[in-house]
């Protein structure tokens, strides 16, 4: 099973952060979570990435850590995404989707 | 906002470093709770879970330290953590830190020492407001040495200052004077300036207390006197008094009203402190003889004018040009050999040809400093790479649990850099107590000069930039060379560095050729000041005065008639003469070898013009009738003055060899007729002929020099010699006595023995040999350690090699002759390549050079003999060691 997980692209996780958390804040685990849920396994993210990845956004300004009561009732800190984070993911996406085009039409063209 | 969030979370991350580690760790460990959770949930039990959680965290110290770093990325907090990380590595080996700090401070300190000087002369800033905008005027009368840019008359500036108004707002001018402060406490002479009654307030220098000249007053015609005091003369002689503005000070015979103290910032525009300013059309006040005012002829004061607004420096040339030219239509004999030239103020300190000639010899110095930085630098980075080779599992480590390659160099520079810095501060304080020492060591002159040589704000500047570049050089090439991933083997094999053990050994080696070559050069340099000291010590002056004293007196300015000054000289040196200390004494208004050079136009008579235009500039001097015998001057022929000669009598003079030889070569010289200055001058009858001697410098080469009797036309500067029975040292106290019983009025400028008169001829060469002897011994103890590490560590890597060729039959003998001759190797390398730097460059030292060139053999042969003898020294030990290796128990070894 270990062997069908990839490692996420370099750049997309902050991408990925960012979308997940547009909804409501969250903190560190249910990040990772959401992610592996969605991709359904496909990716992985290691927590060797993605911490560094969340203090690089605060540190940013994209997105902010609050610290608050997780669903099993422990202290945890949750990251809400700025307004400034908002611009990035659009910024994010566009430049996603014109790379994914274009490799789409280098693969069909071969 | 995402400016303020980084500013806010940039200051969280330097001082609220614990609160982020706790909220990291809260941060991390719910995330491992949770995971532990869902692994439950997944139906692990506990301690399963615990353990697959950890493995999926993958390390929480490598997560921390990932996110530190991604929280500044490069920045501050890990700079901070570097070097805290680097204070406590050092500690742990203070041997290493206190040579490297004791070796950086001597490099560091004697670069910030000359720096000062250098900008203590030549980058102080001007005292003049608007500095910018003014340019010099000087008058050039020869392309050649000082003369390109010589002082000008009154005359000419008066004509700049009027016709070029249009480019010029405004003009000063200004001269030296040294009038006599009359008190009852007794005279003294002062230093001043004679000055442009515009002077001031061109400038822009405003005064503590009263006023500044008026030119609509001061100085003009039928005006009461008026003096302008120095803050330091108002203190050391005013007692600071308030009430000083309007009292009468007298000056030579003159009394002149005060009225203003110049700020204590303020010492005057030459580099002399100036103590007293007044009207320079007042000058006839001081000095009745003084041709300053009316003779176009008589070049001796310095002009600064004001560029009207507008008007580019280039344009100011110009105008200048077209002046000059006009005044050389108008005034052929004055102005037709001669053109006024003007240089930016700001590119001038001292004067220009001085400034180049003092940046030269600074330059020169910093260049040696430099070059002994440069191999305490080379001597660390050795020490670094040999430590390395401890440090490799520490760094295999640090690699192998993820630190970057990029983030361990720095690290290793922060180490360096600390250890720069440090070196640095000790270095500040080391400089300041070699300038101190330095300037000690006053010139043999008489007069106060202004060094503002000290500490600056600039030289701290300087000295922590070059301690920040001192860290870099040798920190960063060990750095590199550590933290090559190839060490990572390092943790693999403790002793698996066979092949790049070599490599590192010939950097090493590289250099230890680099610092013997360095100190090779700086012992030639030093080597050439000591044996021109020696050779100044031996050289011929021409005159045999060993024990004597030297009074000097500026009687131009003393208000005394030529005949007045005449007869005080005759009753001095009758006085003098009967001292039971004393065997003879005289007076000159030159002394040999002192500072001041007096040069005409002497020629045979009846010689063709073109022959009399090559007797331009023939050194000379005005003697009384006992100066030959008083200095021990021998006449090879004819005879001394008599005082015959200094009245009424018939023209003579007195030549030395040189002039004979130069203008009778067949040797009738004596009883000969020469002209002095113009064609029609009355002829002299040559009545003596002296040896040769040195006149300007010791190293010089023979020149022609005439003599001419001290007669009572005027007043001169004056220089009484007088010659000892016994010790130089016990005529000082006689000798001031008899001057103030003959005339207690007379102010003495100066009273010392011979000797110390004639050390102003060595001072240059004795200081730069003290400093580079100093340097070159500095520099020799660096080479030495780092030859004797590196031969150490040479041996200590070879003693498998040495066992191999003992048990093949290898003599002690031929073990000891095989490690030192691997170091004789390296230092005739690095001795040939800074013998070579030497013979290229030491020409530039030419002219500081007393009796021998700059290319002098036997500098060279000792320079290396000695270098071979101190290899010899630092190789011995090592050789030893190998030597007295056990074969069996070598061959056992690995």
């Amino acid at each position: 099973m270990g062997d069908q997980k990839a490692d996420l692209l370099r750049g997309t996780l902050s991408m990925l952060i960012l979308k997940t958390i547009t909804l409501k804040p969250m903190h560190g685990f249910g990040i990772m979570q959401r992610i592996e849920q969605i991709t359904e396994g496909a990716f992985q993210v290691r927590p060797g990435s993605l911490f560094p990845s969340l203090h690089r956004l605060e540190q940013e300004g994209w997105i902010e850590g609050e610290w608050g009561e997780s669903e099993n009732r422990r202290r945890a800190k949750f990251y809400r995404i700025t307004d400034e984070g908002r611009d990035q993911l659009t910024v994010e996406k566009e430049n996603w989707s014109r790379a994914v085009g274009a490799v789409t039409r280098v693969l069909e063209a071969l | 906002m995402s400016v303020r969030a980084r500013l806010r979370s940039t200051w969280r991350s330097l001082f609220c470093k614990e609160e982020l580690a706790r909220e990291l760790d809260d941060e991390l460990r719910h995330f491992l709770d949770s995971l532990i959770e869902k692994k439950m949930q997944e139906g692990l039990p506990r301690e399963a879970a615990e353990r697959a959680a950890r493995l999926e965290l993958g390390g929480e110290e490598q997560v921390k330290e990932k996110v530190r770093e991604a929280r500044l990325g490069t920045g501050l907090d890990t700079i901070a953590q570097d070097i805290r990380y680097a204070a406590r590595t050092l500690r742990s080996n203070p041997g290493f830190v206190l040579i490297a700090i004791l070796s950086l401070a001597l490099g560091i300190g004697a670069n910030t020492a000359i720096f000062s000087i250098y900008n203590g002369i030549l980058l102080t800033g001007s005292p003049i407001a608007d500095s910018d905008r003014f340019v010099d005027i000087y008058t050039r009368e020869d392309e050649s040495d000082f003369m390109a840019h010589g002082p000008s008359s009154y005359a000419d500036y008066l004509d700049v200052r009027e016709q070029l108004t249009d480019v010029f707002s405004d003009a000063i001018i200004y001269n030296t004077t040294m009038p006599i402060l009359e008190r009852s406490e007794g005279n003294e002479y002062l230093f001043g300036e004679v000055v442009s009654a515009n002077y001031f307030e061109v400038i822009g220098v405003r005064p503590v207390l009263g006023r500044i000249f008026d030119p609509a007053t001061d100085g003009t015609p039928g005006a009461a006197p008026t003096a302008v005091i120095s803050h330091q003369l108002w203190q050391s002689h005013f007692e600071e008094d308030p009430d000083i503005i309007g009292r009468t000070i007298t000056l030579t015979g003159t009394d002149f009203t005060v009225i203003g103290v110049a700020p204590s910032d303020f010492s005057g525009l030459f580099p002399m402190e100036a103590q007293v300013w007044y009207p320079i059309t007042l000058r006839p006040l001081i000095n009745p003889r003084s041709t300053e005012l009316t003779y176009r002829s008589d070049r001796t004061c310095f002009v600064k004018a004001h560029l009207q607004s507008g008007i580019t420096v280039e344009q100011a040339r110009s105008a200048l040009a077209v002046l000059s030219t006009r005044l050389a239509g108008t005034w052929p004999e004055t102005n037709g050999d001669s053109e006024l030239v003007l240089v930016p103020s700001s590119d001038v300190s001292l004067h220009p040809e001085l400034d180049g000639l003092i940046s030269g010899i600074t330059l020169f110095l910093m260049a040696m400093v430099g070059l002994v930085l440069l191999i305490a630098c080379t001597n660390l980075a050795s020490l670094l790479l040999a430590r390395a080779l401890s440090r490799r599992r520490e760094i295999g480590i640090r690699l192998a649990m993820g630190a970057g390659r990029f983030r361990l160099i720095r690290q290793l520079l922060t180490e360096s850099i600390l250890l720069a810095v440090a070196g640095g501060v000790a270095g500040v304080f080391l400089a300041h107590g070699l300038l101190t020492l330095l300037l000690a060591v006053r010139p043999p002159i008489p007069l106060q000069i202004t060094l503002d040589i000290g500490l600056d704000g600039r030289v701290l500047l300087f000295a922590l930039a070059l301690s920040l570049l001192t860290g870099v050089i040798f920190g960063l090439l060990p750095a590199v060379q550590t933290t090559r991933p190839e060490l990572m083997r390092a943790l693999r094999d403790h002793y698996g560095l066979t092949i790049r053990r070599l490599r590192r050994v010939s950097v090493r080696s590289t250099l230890v050729v680099a610092q013997v070559a360095v100190s090779a050069l700086l012992m030639v340099c030093a080597g050439l000041f000591l044996r021109s000291l020696s050779q100044a010590s031996r050289a011929d002056t021409g005159f045999d005065l060993r024990q004597g004293a030297v009074a000097t007196f500026i009687l131009h300015e003393s208000g005394m008639t030529g005949e007045e000054s005449h007869a005080f000289f005759g009753q001095l040196i009758e006085q003098i003469s009967g001292l039971p200390e004393v065997e003879s004494a005289a007076v000159t208004d030159r002394m040999p070898l002192g500072y001041g050079i007096s040069l005409t136009r002497i020629y045979p008579q009846g010689s063709t013009p073109e022959a009399a235009a090559e007797g331009a500039s023939t050194d000379f001097s005005r003697v009384s009738t006992g100066y030959f015998r008083t200095m021990g001057i021998p006449l090879t022929a004819g005879r001394s003055f008599t005082p015959l000669d200094q009245n009424e009598g018939e023209q003579v003079v007195i030549i030395n060899e040189t002039f004979a030889r130069t203008w009778w070569p067949t040797g009738d010289a004596l009883g000969q007729f020469v002209r002095v200055g113009e064609t029609g001058a009355e002829p002299r009858r040559i009545v003596g002929i002296t040896g040769n001697g040195k006149y300007r410098t010791l190293g010089e080469q023979p020149r022609p020099y005439v003599y001419f009797p001290e007669r009572s036309d005027e007043p001169f500067i004056a220089f009484l010699v007088v010659r000892a029975r016994g010790e130089g040292q016990a005529l000082i106290g006689p000798v001031r006595e008899a001057i103030r019983s003959v005339d207690r009025h007379v102010p003495l400028l100066d009273l010392t023995t011979v000797a110390r008169h004639l050390e102003l001829m060595i001072f240059m060469p004795r200081l730069l040999a003290g400093l580079l002897s100093g340097l070159g011994l500095f520099s020799l103890i660096l080479g030495v350690t780092g030859l004797y590490g590196v031969i150490s560590y040479d041996v200590s890597r070879r003693v498998r090699e040495v066992g191999i060729r003992m048990s093949l039959g290898a003599r002690r003998a031929q073990v000891v002759r095989l490690i030192i001759g691997d170091g004789l190797k390296l230092v005739a390398v690095g001795t040939a390549v800074g013998l070579a730097l030497a013979w290229v460059t030491s020409g530039a030292l030419a002219s500081l050079l007393i009796g021998i060139g700059p290319v002098d053999p036997v500098t060279y042969v000792l320079v290396a003999m000695l270098l071979a003898g101190i290899t010899l020294v630092a190789t011995w030990r090592p050789a030893r060691v190998a030597a007295a290796v056990d074969p069996v128990e070598a061959l056992h070894r690995e």
